[in-house]
């Protein structure tokens, strides 16, 4: 079987910095990927490259046997990648549902014309992007704070949004960009479960995190990656014994004395 | 507010708004204040489009209005057209000017975009002013007819305050309801944050385009009302001044907001006319004006009584 998301010597260089080099990466459908490594190891480089954000250097990606490098960001997300990024990105001084229904144009079809007419075809896509929208927000558990400004949501319950604004977008694939940061330990055992229940879905994920704990206990697989460079991979088991992982990590000692 | 309470709340106003002029029916001089009133509040509007919902600053709005009075001018005197289907075909044309900068300005950020915006409205003022085959040139276009519907002549301040109004709520209506839609959203959520919007699948150069093509529209619509109501137009008062007037007009009165526009144009309007005892110093005032509300009020008059309205309420979450 072939993978959902194909990667191929994936290269992304910012002026002499090779952020991603020669990177191969390979996630199949229904899977949880992980991918760890230090900071400024080129992971969320990486998502930003499948994402259309970056132009990559070299390499290439094949997203559902389609290729998808180089195209736009909005057609690489109507062909059904999500993402969530690291920072919070609500739309301050939309609503919730305002949030998250924004999601919903690249899977409505009604015209502009139509759409400031308000048509009965455009009043029923109306309808349809308010049912999905609010489906989202009750899935992450938020259906009670849709008319709240996005401003005023707790900094978890914002995460959440972002969420279910990205799976608003039905995508194939969603892409967690440290789903966790800045979460206490309360917050970060339901995410846990609702990041199970997307896969459930049938939604395949890749997972950027820097909490070992919830890495080891959601992924399938793990991809760890140093300096741009993928230097492991695979359950976590075999991982977790890698030299080369235990390295990236802890450093050998002589890592940085360079005279 | 409810819904309820809002809805009344635009009735009273709608009806306050229609027998306004009833008041002041021998006063052709504030008939005349309240119909400009009415052109720029739509040309307020237009900006608000561009820079309400996309966050862009543009200060050529004076050469789609220009366009729009030019070609009503020239459909209706040259080509005989009745007014009505003159002033759809001045927006169509001023829409067409707005999508072909569109395209350059939509690949082009900040103050980019602002001096494209300027260099456009400039290029406008220095074709009018040279082709004087077409536009006369400095000598202007002249004895442009009053519009006609049926059996009706829009040729009196009064009455012609009532076809104003109509197109007001016009703009009003299509402002609500582009705030209330897809598109509405998609552009609001690109001013908000261009990256992530692009990233949730909103297309960030159609809806620009749309943006721009709306906006020049209603400019263009309201450069119609401008010709047919003074009669005469030459190059002079579509220059760049113009185009920082109705910026200016926004903010006052708060951009992004429903009423905001309506409330900028309509007391810019009036507030140059009561300073006009200062002559040309009132341009000082004007100025100072200006910087205080960018300071303090940074989201116009409209945020102001938000702020203070809310201060008078009790917090409820």
């Amino acid at each position: 079987m072939t993978a959902l998301l194909n990667i191929e010597k994936l290269s992304m260089r910012f002026g002499g910095l090779f952020a991603v080099s020669e990177v191969d990466l390979h996630v199949h459908q229904g899977e949880i990927r992980g991918l760890i490594g230090p900071n400024g190891a080129g992971k969320t480089t990486i998502l930003n490259v499948v994402n259309g954000i970056y132009r990559p250097t070299s390499g290439s990606i094949m997203f559902d046997a389609k290729k998808i490098t180089g195209l736009s960001p909005h057609v690489i997300t109507r062909l059904g990648v999500a993402r969530t990024f690291q920072s919070i990105q609500a739309f301050q001084g939309l609503s919730v549902l305002e949030n998250v229904m924004v999601a919903r144009h690249t899977r409505s079809s009604v015209d502009f014309i139509s759409t400031l007419l308000k048509t009965p075809r455009a009043r029923r896509e109306e309808a349809g992007i308010v049912d999905k929208a609010m489906a989202s927000l009750r899935f992450v558990g938020l259906g009670d704070r849709k008319d709240f400004d996005a401003v005023n949501l707790p900094y978890g319950q914002k995460r959440l949004m972002e969420i279910a604004r990205a799976l608003a977008t039905e995508p194939k694939i969603l892409l967690l960009d440290e789903p966790t940061a800045g979460m206490n330990e309360s917050e970060t055992l339901p995410l846990i479960r609702l990041i199970r229940q997307i896969r459930d879905q049938g939604i395949t994920i890749i997972l950027i995190e820097h909490n070992m704990r919830l890495v080891m206990d959601l992924c399938d697989r793990i991809s760890v990656f140093d300096f741009g460079v993928k230097i492991a991979e695979g359950t976590r088991m075999e991982i977790q014994d890698n030299p080369k992982v235990i390295e990236a990590y802890l450093g050998t000692g002589d890592r940085y004395a360079s005279c | 507010m409810g819904l309820r309470k809002k809805i009344l709340i635009a009735f009273l106003l709608l009806a306050a708004a229609m027998i306004l002029p009833l008041f002041f029916k021998n006063s052709r001089y504030t008939l005349n204040l309240l119909n400009l009133a009415g052109i720029f509040i739509i040309l307020t509007y237009s900006l608000n489009f561009t820079h309400g919902y996309l966050g862009l600053i543009s200060i050529g709005q004076a050469g789609f209005f220009a366009i729009g009075a030019y070609v009503t001018a020239g459909l209706t005197m040259a080509l005989g057209l009745p007014y009505f289907p003159a002033l759809l075909l001045a927006g169509v044309a001023s829409s067409i000017a707005g999508l072909l900068i569109g395209f350059p300005a939509t690949r082009i950020s900040g103050h980019y975009f602002v001096l494209i915006t300027l260099g456009f409205g400039e290029i406008v003022r220095l074709i009018i002013l040279n082709w004087k085959e077409v536009t006369n040139g400095t000598n202007g276009v002249n004895n442009i007819p009053a519009p006609t519907l049926g059996p009706w002549v829009f040729d009196t301040r009064f009455s012609y305050y009532y076809l104003v109004l109509f197109f007001v709520l016009l703009t009003l209506l299509v402002t609500l309801s582009l705030r209330c839609s897809k598109y509405g959203r998609s552009m609001l959520a690109l001013k908000l944050g261009e990256l992530v919007a692009t990233v949730m699948g909103v297309n960030p150069l159609t809806n620009k385009l749309i943006n721009f093509g709306l906006s020049a529209f209603f400019a263009g619509l309201s450069g119609g009302l401008y010709a047919s109501y003074v009669g005469s137009i030459s190059p002079e008062p579509f220059s760049v001044n113009l185009s920082v007037d109705v910026l200016t007009m926004l903010l006052v009165g708060g951009s992004g907001t429903i009423v905001g526009p309506a409330i900028g144009a309509t007391f810019l309007v009036f507030l140059k006319e009561w300073l006009r005892f200062m002559k040309e110093y009132y341009m000082i005032l004007y100025g100072a004006g200006i910087v205080l509300v960018m300071i303090f009020m940074p989201y116009g008059l409209v945020g102001l009584v938000h702020r203070i309205a809310s201060r008078f309420q009790s917090p409820s979450d």
